[in-house]
Order: structure tokens, then C-alpha cells, then sequence
């Protein structure tokens, strides 16, 4: 039985979109997997001699643990916006002869496969082996009982977190505004988190009982999980999040964009009660903190002006860059209704043109505060605003003119890459490597005025033709919807 | 009001429709009717434009739907899930639909609120978006929002399945009830309700045209005759 349900967790992964729904994401995601682990051995290799030049005198197992903690605390965040759990994989199972402790527990061992936990060992197990066990042979079983403890410790502390909080989100800003407060702490040396895990982390590893702790901890959270989820395995309890924060939130001020603005409402609905949208929504607001790993380096990094208009095109376009990619795939499952009352296309195309507009000058608002940090930061920012009004979304709005895919905007989460073809992202090179372009241009020209203007005036010039530019889009995708339409159709 | 010429549609050179003139006109309860695969589902996607006719054309009050979409101001069709919002609670979609026809919330709600009888207390008030419904009441809730408007052209595909007896009784009052000035185009498997309910009886099979009659011209037993098996 146990091994039927091994296989079709299998069968799953192997015939899951991602892989195969088309070869280019596959190769990517592929691509990617091998990118990460080459960095993790990388790390693992590197990290020791680094630390011995950096800081001769100190103690490498210290220091290596302090930052293990450092990792540990950044990894049960990271995997509260991201990991996502497989508990509904177990649906089709419940009517059948399993029992209901064999399905808990398969759930529970199948979080297991997930990309938080095998990561970390692409790390742990080659710097254990070069760095811990040739040199500290004592303390070897200390390191690893407390390395692998903690990476299956955050794991189920992040799933017992994900059941508990599914209900209430509102704990996400909490969070970021935690992170970001503790990031500016750290930084002004008010506070160093890093220190306290340092020496917490030596304390631990002295001892076999304490570096034991986190596997002990974990079992109970294990067995703790695996009675919750024993009584909480039926058919009914799948109902979707209701009532998350903000989720009931109407902008009455859209109406006044007329047949467009009851479009945009009915977009500001689908991010904020879908788990996918509200996501990606989760991730852009975190990229507000981009510009904060900047200010720790060194302080001339900060005046690179091609760092400046990386920082101001991910500041102002991120909600383009993630939500505005897909532009009408969030409306797979209700196109059929939007083709074909009441709305026209041009209508649907404005919508989304002004909310994502809006969206992107609010997190330029947003970001203003950071003119304290750096004034450069505000004045490439607007650049950049210009330049993603203009040149970022209509290039999403040609693109979803021509080809889209079907999205289900409540599956998935952060990392889920359905609606993505390979049109997706090769257009990102466009967008991305456009200003740098504009900017090398005008800038051996008129120096940092020339540069800026090489990208602000194409700008302003489209924003004046965005009529034209708008009609062309419908035009274009008057030719298409029929293709387009169906592709949403297809489950 | 609506007119077809010469509209066929293929997939991978398969003919699914071929229906060379076709009329409806004001005031017409069309029951299509035809096992599957006959064609319905596709007909009625070709009116409202949701798939490209091989060739041929449908015009709406003279206009070629794939050419203007003044038709969507005046047309409210419910054939699946794909015209529902589904992250929408059920008093949210009204409205939204409501407003596309410049409606006020309070005017589509006074509307909707008249079929507290087929909602039954599952529908209104709930707090539960779309996606959370039960199969058998999305459908109330799609074929309500197709009523809202007052549009002159209603298209509803299959709206008797997975009702329940009584509702489909109710929906099928619905039906006679708002048909007036309204060309009224439904699609069912349930010959009785057909036979009861629409002015003009038209059967499909295999995409073809085969019997196009007023309901006066064929009696309930020829109708069940001709889907007898043989």
C-alpha cells in the first residue's frame, strides 16, 4: 500500500506541468536546479578557506555556525512565503482502503521532498566532509545531529505554521515589517543578530545533548502533526482560504475609468483571493527590500549608476515583472464570460493597462523613503517608472496579445511557473537589458543626464502614443482571441 | 435577430457543424436538442464568438458577431463554469454582471433576490465565493447572472443538469416567465422539458440540421421516437 502511494507520489512529480507541459520550462527549471546545487557545493567548498582569510583568528566551526544560524532563521521565512505543502494530494485517497495514521504519515514524509530540504544538504554534506570532520572530529556529530535537525525542525515548524496561519495571512506583513526592521538594526550595529546566534550555536554544538534538541523537538512537532492531521483528513476540510485580510477590499475611485474600472476592481479581487496572485503580490512587496542588500556593501556600489537602474526597475516594475507577465492568463477560468458580455476588448486590455500602471506608481510611492538612504535611488526609480509604464507593460500587453497559457490563479504559489512559454521569458531580455542599453548609449554622450534622458524620452514619447499603442495591442489580439481563448479552456 | 449562413466548423478536418441557414427570431424559446457530440455546445459557442467558424458566418441583429461586439451588450449566455468568477461570493458576481449592463448594486440585487426560491438559503448571504458552491448551485447562480440586464438574446446550455427535480421545475418557469421580446436558446437531453417549455424545437445530429419544427408541428411522442434506439 505504502508503496503504491510512493509511486503515484512519482508519477506526480514526473508528469507534473512543469516538467512536461512544455520542454523549454523543463530545460529551465532544470537549469536552474543545477545552478543551485552547483552554488550550495560551491559554498561548501569555498566558504572555509574564505573565512580563514577574512578572519584568521576566529574560530572557523564558530563562525560557519553562526551563519548556519543566520541561514536557519532566513529559512524558516523564506519557507513560510514559499514552501507550499501537498496536504490535498491525499483527496483521491481518502475514500479508498487506506488508513487514515498511513495517509498522515505519507503526507508528513512527503514534505520532505521539497527544495528547502534537499538544498541545504548540497551544502552541509561536502563542508562536513572537508571542513568539520578532518578538523573537529569531537565536535563532528555535534555539527551534523544539529545541521540536520534544524533543516527537518524548520520543516515541520513551517508546516505546523502554514496549517495553523492558512487562515489569517495578515501574519505575512508583520513579518516583513519584522525583517525589515531587524535588517536595519543589524546594519546601523544597534543590534547583531548575528553575534547571539553565534555563540547560541556554540553553546549547542559543545554538547551532544543540546545539538540533539532540534531532532528531539522535531519529533514532537512530528507526532504533534501527525494526531492533527490523523482527525483533520476529510473530504470537507478542503474548502479554499475565505476571509484573508483585505480580501473584501473594492477601490471605488476605479469607477472613475469607466467600462475599464469594474475590470479593475474584478482584478484587485482575483490578487487579493487567489493563493497564487496573492503571492506573487507577497513577492513584490518583499522586493521593496531590495535596495537594503545594496546599503550593507560598500557604500560606492551605491552609486553605479547601472546598479541604480537595476534597483529602479525591479523597485517600480516588480508587480509587472510578476503579475503583469501572465497578464490575461489570471482570467483563464472566467475568459469565456469576459469574451463575451457586456465588456469590449479594448475595455480589458485598458484595465489591465491602468492597474498595473497603478500599481507600479504606488510602489514607486512607496519606495520614496529610500531618497534618505540615497537621493539617487528616487531619481532613477522615476527614470525606471517612466521606462516600465511605457516600454515593461506594453511590452506584457503585446505578448498577452499574441500567445497565452491557462492559469488557475489558486494553485501553486510563489514558485509555480504555469503561464510561463518560452515567449515569457525571452521577452525578459528585451525588458531587462533595454535600459542599460539606452543608458551606455546616452551616457558617452551627456554623461548620467544623457543616459537618463536616452531612457526617459522614448519613454515619455510612447506614454504620449499610448492611444495608438493601446489599439494595436486590441487589434493584435483581435486576430488571436480565438487561439488564445481556447488555451485558456483546456484544463 | 440572430442569423446563420454557411457555418461550419471543423477540428483536424472533422466537419462537428455544418448548418447552412438558420433564423432566430424575437420572442423564440429554441430547444436544440441531439445526443453528443451532435453539436449544440459548438453552435452556441460560434454565436457568441468563443471559436472561429470554419466558415460561414453568425450575424446578430444583422451584424457579424466576430466582426463588431456591440452583440455583447445585449447577450448573456451561461454555458459552463468558463462564465463564472469563481474567487467572487455569489451577491459580487450579480453586481459585476449588473454593472456591465450599468446597473446599481441595489437594482440587480432587488432583481436577483426574486429567486430566493431556487437558491433555496444556499446561495445569498452565504459568504462563500463560487468556487466553494456545489456544482448544482453554481449552475443557479450562472443561469441567474444570464437574466440580469434584461438582455434580448439569453443562451443557456444544459440548464436542467445536475438540478434538482424541483429547481428544474422552477427553472423551467423561469424560462416561459422571461422569454417575452427575448430570443431564448437553450440546449438539454431531457426531452420533456423541451417538448413543455420552448416554441421551436430544433435537432442536431453529428452537426447537421435534421429536424427544424414549431413545437405545435411535433407531438412529445414523435419527438422521444426519433431517440429511441433502433
Amino acid at each position: 500500500m505504502k508503496a503504491q502511494l510512493l509511486k503515484h507520489a512519482w508519477l506526480e512529480f514526473t508528469r507534473s506541468p512543469a516538467l512536461t507541459r512544455n520542454i523549454v520550462q523543463t530545460v529551465l527549471i532544470g537549469f536552474f536546479a543545477l545552478y543551485f546545487i552547483f552554488l550550495m557545493v560551491g559554498a561548501a567548498l569555498a566558504l572555509g578557506p574564505i573565512l580563514k582569510d577574512m578572519l584568521p583568528e576566529q574560530d572557523l566551526l564558530l563562525v560557519a555556525g553562526g551563519l548556519l544560524g543566520y541561514y536557519f532563521v532566513m529559512d524558516i521565512l523564506m519557507r513560510y512565503f514559499i514552501q507550499k505543502f501537498p496536504a490535498l494530494a491525499v483527496k483521491p485517497y481518502l475514500p479508498l482502503p487506506f488508513k487514515k495514521s498511513g495517509l498522515s504519515h505519507y503526507v508528513l514524509f512527503r514534505s520532505l521532498g521539497s527544495f528547502f530540504n534537499l538544498l541545504p544538504l548540497f551544502f552541509l554534506v561536502p563542508f562536513f566532509f572537508k571542513e568539520i570532520l578532518p578538523v573537529y572530529p569531537d565536535k563532528a556529530l555535534n555539527f551534523a545531529l544539529f545541521s540536520i535537525g534544524m533543516v527537518l525542525f524548520n520543516n515541520y515548524l513551517s508546516l505546523g505554521i502554514s496549517k495553523y496561519m492558512s487562515a489569517r495571512s495578515n501574519w505575512a506583513g508583520i513579518l516583513i515589517i519584522g525583517v525589515m526592521a531587524l535588517f536595519f538594526l543589524e546594519y546601523n550595529g544597534y543590534f547583531s543578530l548575528f553575534n547571539y546566534l553565534k555563540d547560541g550555536v556554540a553553546v549547542i554544538l559543545a554538547s551532544p545533548i543540546l545539538s540533539g534538541i532540534p531532532l528531539l523537538l522535531t519529533g514532537g512537532i512530528y507526532l504533534y502533526l501527525h494526531r492533527f492531521f490523523k482527525q483533520e483528513l476529510y473530504l470537507e476540510k478542503t474548502q479554499s482560504q475565505q476571509n484573508l485580510f483585505g480580501a473584501n477590499l473594492s477601490i471605488d475611485g476605479f469607477d472613475r475609468f469607466g467600462d475599464a474600472g469594474k475590470l479593475m476592481n474584478l482584478e484587485l479581487k482575483l490578487i487579493l483571493r487567489s493563493k497564487r496572485a496573492r503571492a506573487y503580490l507577497m513577492t513584490s512587496g518583499l522586493f521593496v527590500l531590495y535596495p537594503l542588500f545594496f546599503v550593507s556593501m560598500e557604500s560606492d556600489l551605491m552609486s553605479n549608476p547601472y546598479l541604480l537602474l537595476m534597483v529602479g526597475l525591479f523597485l517600480t516594475g516588480m508587480v509587472g515583472i510578476n503579475h503583469g507577465q501572465i497578464l490575461l492568463s489570471w482570467n483563464s477560468l472566467h475568459f469565456d464570460l469576459l469574451m463575451s458580455r457586456g465588456n469590449t476588448i479594448h475595455d480589458i486590455f485598458k484595465a489591465k493597462y491602468y492597474f498595473l500602471a497603478l500599481a507600479c506608481i504606488l510602489f514607486f510611492v512607496i519606495t520614496i523613503p529610500y531618497v534618505f538612504l540615497n537621493p539617487k535611488i528616487l531619481l532613477y526609480s522615476a527614470v525606471m517608472l517612466l521606462y516600465n509604464l511605457a516600454f515593461s507593460l506594453f511590452s506584457y500587453l503585446f505578448l498577452a496579445s499574441y500567445t497565452a497559457l491557462r492559469v488557475d490563479p489558486n494553485e501553486g504559489g510563489a514558485m509555480s511557473f504555469d503561464g510561463f512559454g518560452i515567449a515569457h521569458y525571452l521577452i525578459m531580455f528585451p525588458i531587462m537589458g533595454l535600459p542599460f542599453l539606452l543608458y551606455l548609449g546616452g551616457s558617452t554622450f551627456g554623461g548620467e543626464t544623457g543616459g537618463l534622458l536616452a531612457i526617459v524620452l522614448p519613454s515619455i514619447l510612447m506614454l504620449i502614443f499610448y492611444k495608438s499603442l493601446l489599439n494595436s495591442v486590441v487589434n493584435n489580439f483581435r486576430t488571436h482571441r480565438h487561439k488564445i481563448a481556447a488555451a485558456f479552456r483546456k484544463g | 435577430m440572430i442569423e446563420i449562413n454557411n457555418l461550419r466548423k471543423l477540428y483536424k478536418r472533422v466537419e462537428v457543424l455544418n448548418i447552412p441557414e438558420l433564423k432566430f427570431e424575437k420572442g423564440e424559446i429554441i430547444g436544440i436538442v441531439g445526443n453528443n457530440g451532435a453539436g449544440k455546445t459548438t453552435l452556441f459557442s460560434c454565436i457568441l464568438d468563443l471559436i472561429q467558424a470554419s466558415a460561414g458566418s453568425v450575424s446578430s441583429k444583422g451584424k457579424d458577431v466576430s466582426q463588431t461586439e456591440d452583440w455583447k451588450k445585449y447577450t448573456a449566455a451561461f454555458l459552463d463554469e468558463g462564465f463564472l468568477i469563481g474567487f467572487l461570493k455569489p451577491e459580487e458576481y450579480f453586481e459585476f454582471v449588473g454593472k456591465l449592463h450599468n446597473l446599481s448594486p441595489s437594482t440587480t440585487m432587488e432583481f436577483v433576490q426574486q429567486f430566493e426560491t431556487i437558491f433555496n438559503g444556499e446561495i445569498l448571504g452565504k459568504k462563500k465565493y463560487i468556487r466553494d458552491l456545489s456544482k448544482g448551485n453554481q449552475k443557479k447562480v450562472g443561469l441567474i447572472s444570464a437574466l440580469i440586464g434584461d438582455p434580448e438574446v439569453v443562451i443557456w446550455d444544459e440548464p436542467f443538469s445536475n438540478l434538482d427535480p424541483s429547481t428544474q421545475l422552477r427553472i423551467r418557469g423561469l424560462i416561459s416567465d422571461y422569454s417575452a421580446n427575448k430570443t431564448f436558446l437553450i440546449s438539454s437531453h431531457d426531452l420533456d422539458h423541451i417538448a413543455e417549455v420552448c416554441t421551436r424545437i430544433i435537432i442536431l445530429d453529428h452537426g447537421k440540421l435534421v429536424k427544424d419544427v414549431q413545437r405545435s408541428e411535433i407531438s412529445k411522442e414523435a419527438l422521444v421516437a426519433f431517440f429511441t434506439p433502433v
